[in-house]
């Protein structure tokens, strides 16, 4: 923490590689991710960016390169390694967990539930049911936060696209992340989730301090949330920096939307 | 009356044996086939253990549920390690290999001759030599291993075992080591079914190894589909179901030579119901 405060960054990926077959994905892509901050990737299908997520998130090991948590390297780590460090992501595809009511989605990612291990589940009940009662708390509130306190005993698969989609940025502060890596959170979604997802990843930079970088394709969104934009293209950064200047520049502008 | 009892302690057996296999196929969605095995070491162990080194009923049930379990960790830690459709082939393998070794290691186990002779069990000076008494005992286990699985099912750990069943990629990026939860879930449902083959061995007093083939392993999978997959109730109902509807048909004056096929063909009409009409298995209330 330190040491990110110190180079001003918490997360850090340095001139990351990674090929599929004959296609370069990723091609040096450095970026930082600036505290409290909202980071927009954005570019054309195919650019690389949920690549990026998922060599961040050890998904997937890239062929070079490295990325930094808060100062420590932590490429090559297990993706739940990784995650217990504080890095959360969520899914182009959600992935919600369909058979578990809203509340045990948000319980179960939970960090450090001691009845998680198997002999301490059987051998001290006790204590894990009081967790448990502190566990069942903490979700409600996370519930409140997303405005879905109503559906906490529903199935997760019974739920509408938009609201799993917010049920998965919960899970994701459920399970205690500053770092908030989200792979398009907006797609598809109506008119009046949209604005309250918009509203809650402000909140969430401005005023929990979380570190926010996502993949949107909107650019009203982006230009409405974002602090910093990194553009990718063909596996490369072809741009970081202000939303103003990105927009500003033509060239981007035409590859990304035919203008 | 006295076959009737020689039921109930055939259902309590098949009660702890399809619970405990449902942790592992119906809660964590993992594709096992070994469950007869670890079934199986249970009894060897147990009837092993008492036959020749005159260990109790309680310590040769602990010996089992230890090497249970360790067996357990050995074919589920390799494979899980790769990716979880790995665990059909080890299992499959260990199951081939437990026959063999209770078929062919005959110095212990005496081969196809079986084991007879088993002591009746005696807990604390407790003889249990009497049907009502063998009864008691198994209820008793019956419902110290349900107790304990239903426990398990409803802990944060059961919590991530379904995590993992709906979403194994999403369950790791919440910082659940997957592979630990699906070893120890292994571990745990070996070790309870190690329980039920004491219980076994030392209820029948003879054990041979063919009763703990791979069909007895599909048997423990069709009534835990047959109750529905994930359902810890009806893992219990479908055991009771499956156990006493073919003893029904001894009361229907048919002849053995029927009797016996008729079985297979009553589980086989069961389950194809079931995939039909009760995908969600025959008792949905957990």
């Amino acid at each position: 923490m330190v040491l990110g405060r110190k180079t001003n960054c918490v997360l850090r990926v340095d001139r990351l590689r990674k090929t599929f077959g004959g296609v370069q994905a990723l091609d040096d892509v450095t970026f930082e991710l600036a505290p409290a901050a909202i980071t927009a990737l954005v570019g054309p299908n195919g650019a690389g960016k949920t690549t990026v997520f998922n060599v961040i998130t050890n998904f997937l090991r890239p062929d070079g390169g490295q990325v930094y948590l808060n100062g420590a390297n932590i490429t090559g780590f297990s993706p739940h390694a990784a995650a217990a460090l504080g890095l959360g992501r969520t899914f182009q595809d959600v992935r919600i967990f369909a058979q578990m009511t809203a509340l045990e989605n948000l319980m179960v990612a939970a960090p450090r539930q001691s009845g998680e291990d198997l002999f301490v589940a059987l051998s001290l009940p006790w204590r894990v049911y009081r967790q448990e009662r502190e566990l069942r708390a903490q979700a409600v509130r996370w519930l409140e936060f997303i405005r879905l306190t109503e559906l906490a005993d529903e199935m997760a698969e019974n739920l509408s696209y938009g609201q799993q989609k917010l049920l998965s940025i919960a899970r994701v502060l459920s399970l205690g992340a500053n770092v908030l890596l989200l792979d398009e959170p907006m797609s598809g979604l109506d008119p009046q989730i949209l604005t309250r997802s918009v509203d809650l990843l402000r909140d969430l930079s401005r005023e929990q301090g979380k570190t926010i970088c996502l993949i949107e394709h909107n650019i009203d969104i982006v230009k409405e949330l974002a602090d910093r934009i990194v553009f990718l293209d063909h596996g490369r950064v072809l741009a970081d920096g202000a939303p103003d200047a990105i927009f500003a520049d033509k060239q981007l502008s035409s590859l990304y939307f035919g203008t | 009356m006295e076959y009737g009892l020689h039921v109930l302690i055939i259902i309590g057996i098949y009660m702890i044996l399809a619970s405990s296999f449902n942790l592992v196929v119906g809660c964590t969605g993992l594709f096992s086939i070994a469950h007869a095995a670890f079934y199986g070491i249970g009894a060897y162990t147990a009837a092993i253990l008492s036959l020749r080194y005159g260990w109790s009923f309680l310590g040769g049930t602990a010996a089992g549920v230890i090497l249970a379990a360790l067996i357990g960790a050995l074919i589920a830690l390799p494979s899980l390690r790769v990716g979880g459709d790995y665990l059909v082939i080890s299992s499959f393998a260990l199951m081939m290999l437990t026959y063999s070794i209770f078929l062919n290691w005959t110095s212990p186990t005496r081969g196809p001759m079986g084991l007879p002779g088993i002591p009746q069990p005696s807990i604390l000076g407790w003889k249990v030599d009497s049907l009502p008494e063998y009864v008691l005992l198994v209820s008793i286990f019956v419902a110290v291993c349900l107790i304990l699985v239903w426990h398990v099912t409803r802990s944060p750990f059961g919590r991530v075992l379904r995590a993992i069943r709906e979403n194994e990629v999403a369950a790791s990026a919440l910082g659940k080591n997957v592979v630990y939860f699906k070893v120890a879930v292994v571990m745990f449902a070996g070790a309870i079914a190690a329980v039920a083959g004491s219980l076994y061995a030392h209820y029948i007093t003879f054990i041979n190894p063919d009763s703990f083939t791979l069909l007895e392993s599909i048997f423990i999978f069709c009534i835990v589909i047959v109750g529905g997959l994930g359902n810890f109730g009806g893992s219990i109902a479908a055991a009771a179901l499956l156990i006493a509807l073919p003893e029904g048909l001894r009361f229907l004056n048919v002849p053995d030579s029927v009797a016996g096929p008729s079985r297979h063909l009553l589980y086989g009409a069961l389950l194809v119901f079931c995939m039909r009409f009760r995908p969600q298995g025959l008792f949905k209330w957990s």
